[in-house]
């Protein structure tokens, strides 16, 4: 009974570890990411992969507000150093064009050249039918990042 | 039965070592009645004269729960009660700047145009929901009476758009008259264009 109890309450703590610190389950609210995120959606924040590796390109992230009760999911397209443009809706790194297998349909979307500070990533939703005025998206500190989405 | 020796002494109640069973029943008893009584008082205190941490977050969840409402509200008198209320959060030299989603800013100043801002917001919305997270307060100075409280603003609108927002917001207070009155709130820029 005794070893019963330790045994429950070391499952019980664990799993409480988990889901608080390293795989965060998040409810997706808005459509900024659709086609592959839909509002009312469900997925884990990973947060072990940024722990040794820097985000990379393609990456799917949360991004923190005053904590991780609320946070901003979005793509990861410009990293640290990168000369960063869109052009009719085609996003430029220095210069070249990236493919974006993600993306189905595309607004004629413009944006300066601006350069990504070191420490700065460049993110963005995945639907780009909206228009870019009501779409939150642009630079954001490496610190802000917690996690990747897990799927 | 196993006695044991108290030796401590707590605020004049003195005990003997190796006391009889009777005695040290009573002095156990006369101890959980003290230190029931500090509890007593200790909550009490806690209660009726809160931090200034306690009350700034009291202040600003009731805020929240004040700025939402529902569509059944939505009368002319209704209107203007709740501008007043929550105008009544601020103080009279209150400076706002939010930045919208396409990264332009609005700003607003004094009460008075809140008030204004509000009265004219209300009936273009069918109901709003405000709450907050991730909320973390510091006072500034006890002397200048001047805190700064950064938080999650998470608010919903029903009707035209039902999109829930989210923004980091920093709210700066000035203690007046033993309350506490908003004079500055700002949004961060998390994601900046």
């Amino acid at each position: 009974m005794k070893h019963r109890i330790i045994r429950l309450t070391l499952i019980v703590v664990g799993t409480l570890f988990i889901f608080k610190f390293i795989l965060i389950p998040v409810r997706i609210s808005g459509q900024s990411m659709e086609p592959n995120y839909h509002n009312g959606g469900f997925v884990f924040v990973n947060r072990l992969p940024y722990f040794r590796h820097a985000p990379s390109r393609g990456d799917v992230v949360a991004i923190r507000l005053s904590g991780t009760s609320m946070m901003y999911l979005k793509r990861i397209i410009g990293l640290p150093g990168e000369v960063l443009e869109i052009k009719k809706g085609v996003v430029l790194i220095n210069s070249s064009p990236l493919q974006e297998s993600y993306i189905i349909e595309r607004d004629e979307w413009q944006i300066e050249p601006i350069m990504l500070a070191p420490g700065e990533y460049y993110v963005i939703g995945d639907n780009r039918r909206m228009p870019s005025d009501g779409h939150l998206f642009g630079r954001v500190e490496n610190k802000r990042i917690i996690g990747r989405a897990l799927w | 039965m196993v006695i044991y020796s108290v030796e401590s002494k707590i605020k004049g109640l003195s005990v003997e070592p190796c006391g009889n069973i009777y005695s040290n029943n009573m002095i156990t008893k006369k101890v959980w009645w003290v230190i029931l009584s500090i509890t007593v008082i200790a909550v009490s205190v806690l209660y009726f004269s809160p931090s200034d941490k306690r009350q700034i977050k009291t202040r600003l969840i009731d805020l929240t729960e004040d700025l939402s409402f529902s569509a059944k509200n939505s009368g002319q008198i209704a209107t203007a009660l709740w501008a007043d209320k929550i105008a009544d959060y601020f103080s009279e030299v209150v400076a706002i700047t939010l930045e919208e989603v396409n990264g332009q800013t609005w700003s607003l100043d004094k009460r008075e145009n809140l008030k204004q801002t509000l009265l004219a917001a209300r009936p273009r919305l069918g109901s709003l929901k405000v709450s907050m997270n991730d909320l973390v307060v510091s006072v500034e100075s006890s002397i200048t009476s001047r805190a700064i409280a950064t938080l999650t603003a998470q608010w919903q609108e029903k009707g035209f758009d039902s999109s829930l927002w989210a923004r980091e917001v920093i709210f700066e207070l000035v203690k007046h008259d033993r309350q506490w009155f908003v004079v500055k709130v700002e949004s961060v820029s998390v994601i900046k264009r």
